[in-house]
């Protein structure tokens, strides 16, 4: 095996003058060197193919790669590339997106440095103001924040294993999305690339882009040393290559009658696209479709826009473009009633979807229980909402100061308009009777496994220790599209129902047929057959190698489409998800008001689910979101300054601890989907979209002073504002 | 990459002959700063060639109590001092101190002469010693000192210590029973913690007259290094409960600062901020 390591550029911004790998190519062990100039075809991406996997004219951003070394040791790769010579020419970079949105183009082929701009128009928003009694407008703005996986990204492409050209083995979120990205950049056919996943400990949606861009530089590096190549980041490099959640800047403006009823809104929301598109056109998207959060307003005008600068680039992170606007929207919402003197909830429930509300985008919810009402209600009633915010907003003395806030959401199951969206699995019985279960949808850390084996033992009746369930392998799975938006129980839950119905079809027909059943079906489970009267009949296992030894087929494809969804790119009308999950958390808060110290003492989350397929993974989902929510509230920001990234280890770029952990209550609630495998939806990402904007609103009612700005640290709550440092000198 | 020659020391002798033999070295004791700072090639290690392995020089872990002071050996570690009975009894805020540093793993790795030597403006024991008055005993080839903490640190990550000498006791004098101690502490989270600021006090209390008799002041993470607030000290000192205006002190503590410091960046947070948790401090302090 060979050990790579990669030179990455010393400013973000600059044209790459000359590259002279002599003295390194000199160090012992060094088997290859690689640079733009190697890789056969140097620019991909899953939406727009602008990303370099090595930067070839110029850099774009402080984490592109320059060259790429493969040695026997990571110490000698090291040396070698400490020994290459780079003479660079800065380039004055934008670090700003509102700056880049009037700026010259920083990619030198487009026109300008807009990545995209999605809009949506219902109604008439001047109508809607000119009837409103009241009209705010709020500015709001987010961070860029890091995915914190448990380990940071690792590959290693083995040269021609199996008659395949390359087969890549890694911490790979999205195997298909990796091997596109390395079949395009080689070159050659998709059968020609293998990628098998390994077991990952946390993604978050991070463990894309990044590694096909990881796995590329090592394919090339395999296929020229016909070695295999081990290729690994550092937590620091992790940090600086590797893409971030997108900051967002934010304008709100929206009117109501002085009874609360939401007349209009009018909202611009810009995301920091950084160096390349990635997931921008994505993410943006689903930020313009939720933007005005689960509310019936009968006037919107919503922007939402991209912008390309020389920031570590943007991509897709748990939440996904949702996190941002619904920190805005539910403070917005709060700021608003205070103004009508109204309580949070009281607005809310004026506003809220139900069953056959119309949505932003007109689309009217009508097949499946809007069950917003009722997450709200459970999650108030659980921590005693109105009793607390009455009493937090007395005046309080001390330095202690509390306060209770709530947030909630609809959000748009799976991928929606963003691209077909279909999964598949294969399942084979073994003439033993244990099952081997192929998903195209990958086990991310969030439990997968379990979810689908579970849904396969159900159908066959079977216990699920007959099921294996294998890591994904692009030659055998089917191509089920990516790992995200919280699509797998859902989608690929009903293509393992689907697959398990065939095979047990399957088995009932040959049993009937065999022995001359007067039924038309049988009865699968206990790990065993029977009549529909409940006549045990004989084992699963038996029944297996009877049907084995009469040549009946024994494996089944299970595939699922989802419905139908429909969108208007000009208006943003129509219906850009097929069902839609809600939620509801609300945050306690004990403040210091002499040192900006945040305590967050306690959080409900009431996540409607559709149907908890196995409720200990729920639960897990639901901790884990709420962690998440709470250090993207409160202290988690990477710190970049003119391009270059300040906070580059977990000493620096601060994340909750188990001391940091309130006491949170989780609240399950279910009413099933009719789209769903047994009802069930969604639940990894509604639950960390919510916690930032709840401990907000909490934040704001215990000092009685507004943040707009994420995260709450310490400064802006003691004084209001950030402090900056300025560049650490190098 | 960062390249040198590791030694190990297995007594106090050897590590002497050591730092006296090689010179441009580093002492590896608990390893939770020099280990991050080589990692990072941090350029505050400034050259050297050599690291020699104190971490096994048993004489040097030690607690001792003796008639007017207590002794504790530099490779005491952060939970050692959590734990020892004599620590809590004579300098609960020492204890205090050691349990807001890091997480478990560092606490029973990193030590309180690597705390010292490390000079940290954050430092979280730097402050509590220097109220305490602890003195260091250095020792090296052919020399013994004794340095009283305030004069050991003198700048930002720089002591006067001499590159042979090697720190083999702290020292604290035994306080009578009417001081009391208090230690502050503000992070970003709750563990894990380096001190956006720090703050250590002991003061001695006429609890009769009800009335501050002596008071010794050491903010952390205020200045390039800590030191003694004396003009906050000598507000204090001699008054009475009843004299004391809070709200006033926590200007004057800024204050000091400011004319430490000058204006920073940070300045416009930590300037309320230290007044905040002197209040703080002298709130718990008097039982207020």
């Amino acid at each position: 095996m060979l050990y790579a390591k990669v030179l990455r550029s010393k400013y973000p911004s600059a044209k790459i003058v000359k590259i002279n790998l002599e003295e390194a190519e000199k160090v012992a062990g060094v088997k290859a060197i690689i640079t733009s100039k190697d890789i056969p075809n140097n620019e991909f991406g899953v939406i727009v193919p602008d990303q370099q996997v090595l930067a070839k004219e110029r850099t774009y951003y402080i984490g592109d790669g320059i060259a790429v070394v493969a040695a026997e040791s990571w110490e000698a790769a090291q040396k070698a590339i400490e020994k290459i010579y780079v003479e660079y020419e800065e380039i004055s970079g934008i670090f700003d997106p509102i700056e880049a949105r009037e700026s010259s183009p920083i990619h030198p082929e487009k026109n300008n440095n807009e990545v995209i701009h999605h809009k949506l128009r219902k109604g008439d928003i001047e109508e809607g103001f000119k009837n409103s009694d009241v009209v705010i407008e709020r500015e709001y703005q987010t961070q860029f924040v890091e995915h914190s996986y448990l380990e940071p990204e690792v590959v290693i492409a083995v040269p021609y294993e199996n008659n395949t050209m390359v087969t890549i083995y890694g911490s790979i979120q999205n195997p298909f999305a990796c091997r596109n990205a390395v079949a395009s950049v080689l070159k050659v056919g998709l059968n020609q690339v293998r990628i098998i996943q390994n077991h990952i400990g946390g993604s978050f949606g991070g463990k894309d882009e990044i590694i096909s861009s990881m796995a590329c530089r090592a394919a090339v590096l395999a296929l020229k040393t016909n070695r295999p190549v081990k290729l690994k980041n550092s937590r620091e490099e992790s940090i600086i290559e590797s893409y971030k959640r997108h900051p967002y800047r934010m304008k709100y403006k929206v009117g109501a009658t002085k009874d609360g009823k939401l007349m209009a809104m009018e909202i611009e929301a810009i995301a920091d696209s950084g160096a390349y598109a990635c997931q921008t056109p994505f993410v943006t998207w689903r930020s313009v479709v939720q933007a005005t959060g689960p509310y019936e307003v009968p006037n919107v005008k919503t922007d939402t826009y991209g912008f390309y600068t020389n920031n570590v680039y943007t991509g897709a992170m748990r939440g996904y473009g949702s996190p941002q606007v619904i920190f805005a929207q539910e403070s917005l919402m709060d700021e608003l009633a205070e103004i009508l003197g109204m309580s949070p909830i009281e607005l809310r429930l004026k506003n809220i979807f139900h069953n056959n509300s119309v949505t932003a985008s007109g689309q009217v919810l009508d097949n499946h229980y809007v069950s917003l009402e009722e997450v709200i209600e459970k999650a108030v009633k659980e921590i005693n909402f109105l009793e607390k915010y009455k009493e937090y907003s007395k005046p309080q003395k001390g330095d202690k100061r509390r306060g209770i806030g709530m947030a909630i959401s609809y959000r748009g199951c799976s991928l929606g308009a963003e691209a077909v969206d279909a999964a598949g699995i294969v399942l084979n019985i073994q003439k033993d009777g244990t099952v081997v279960l192929y998903s195209g949808l990958a086990e991310n850390g969030q439990g997968l496994k379990t979810v689908f084996s579970q849904i396969v033992a159900e159908e066959l009746g079977i216990d699920i220790n007959r099921i294996n369930f294998m890591v994904v392998d692009t030659l055998i799975s089917p191509d089920s599209g990516s790992t995200v938006a919280s699509r797998s129980t859902l989608v690929g839950g009903n293509a393992c129902s689907e697959a398990a119905k065939n095979l047990k079809k399957r088995l009932s027909d040959f049993l009937i047929r065999k022995y001359n059943l007067p039924y038309s079906e049988m009865k699968f489970k206990n790990d065993k057959v029977y009549s529909p009267n409940n006549e045990e009949f004989k084992s699963f296992q038996k029944v297996v190698l009877e049907a084995v030894n009469d040549g009946v087929p024994l494996y089944s494809y299970g595939w699922y489409k989802s419905p139908e969804i429909t969108w208007d790119e000009e208006t943003g009308q129509g219906k850009p998800y097929f069902t839609y999950v809600y939620g509801c958390q609300i945050a306690e808060v004990e403040v210091d008001i002499n040192t900006g110290e945040i305590k967050v003492l306690r959080m409900v989350a009431a996540h409607d689910v559709g149907r908890a397929i196995n409720p200990a993974t729920v639960l897990g989902q639901i901790y884990g979101g709420v962690v998440m929510g709470i250090g993207y509230g409160i202290m988690e920001e990477v710190i970049t300054e003119d391009g270059y990234i300040e906070s580059t280890n977990f000493d620096e770029y601060l994340i909750p601890t188990s001391k940091d952990m309130p006491e949170i209550i989780p609240i399950i609630v279910e009413n099933p989907d009719p789209n769903g495998p047994y009802g069930a939806k969604s639940v990894g990402e509604p639950t960390l979209e919510l916690g930032a904007a709840a401990i907000a609103n909490a934040v704001a009612q215990a000092t009685g002073k507004r943040i707009r700005s994420l995260p709450l640290n310490l400064e802006k709550v003691l004084i209001g504002h950030s402090l900056k440092k300025g560049r650490k000198k190098k | 990459m960062i390249e040198f020659e590791f030694l190990s020391a297995k007594n106090i002798e050897e590590a002497i002959n050591y730092m006296h033999n090689y010179k441009l070295s580093k002492l590896l004791a608990g390893g939770t700063d020099l280990l991050v700072d080589i990692h990072k090639e941090s350029p505050r290690l400034g050259e050297f060639s050599y690291v020699i392995d104190i971490s096994n020089i048993e004489e040097l872990r030690f607690i001792k109590e003796y008639e007017d002071i207590v002794e504790i050996g530099p490779l005491t570690t952060h939970t050692m001092l959590i734990e020892s009975p004599i620590i809590n009894k004579y300098f609960p805020l020492l204890a205090i101190a050691a349990k807001t540093i890091g997480s478990p793993q560092i606490r029973n790795r990193g030590t309180i002469g690597g705390n010292i030597s490390n000079a940290s403006p954050a430092a979280d024991l730097v402050p509590p010693l220097m109220v305490l008055n602890a003195e260091l005993e250095l020792k090296s080839m052919d020399d013994k000192r004794f340095v009283p903490i305030e004069e050991f640190i003198v700048g930002p990550y720089k002591t006067s210590k001499k590159d042979d000498e090697l720190i083999t006791s702290i020292r604290i004098p035994k306080l009578d029973e009417s001081y009391k101690g208090n230690f502050q502490k503000i992070g970003r989270r709750q563990a894990l913690n380096i001190a956006r600021l720090n703050l250590a006090l002991i003061a001695k209390i006429d609890e009769a007259n009800k009335k501050i008799e002596d008071i010794r002041i050491v903010p952390g993470s205020a200045t390039p290094y800590p030191l003694r607030f004396k003009n906050l000290e000598r507000e204090i000192e001699g008054k009475t409960w009843n004299q004391l205006d809070l709200d006033y002190l926590s200007q004057k503590i800024g204050e000091e600062m400011i004319s430490i410091t000058g204006e920073r960046w940070s300045t416009p947070y930590k300037k309320p901020a230290l007044g905040g948790i002197l209040k703080k401090a002298m709130n718990e302090l008097l039982n207020f």
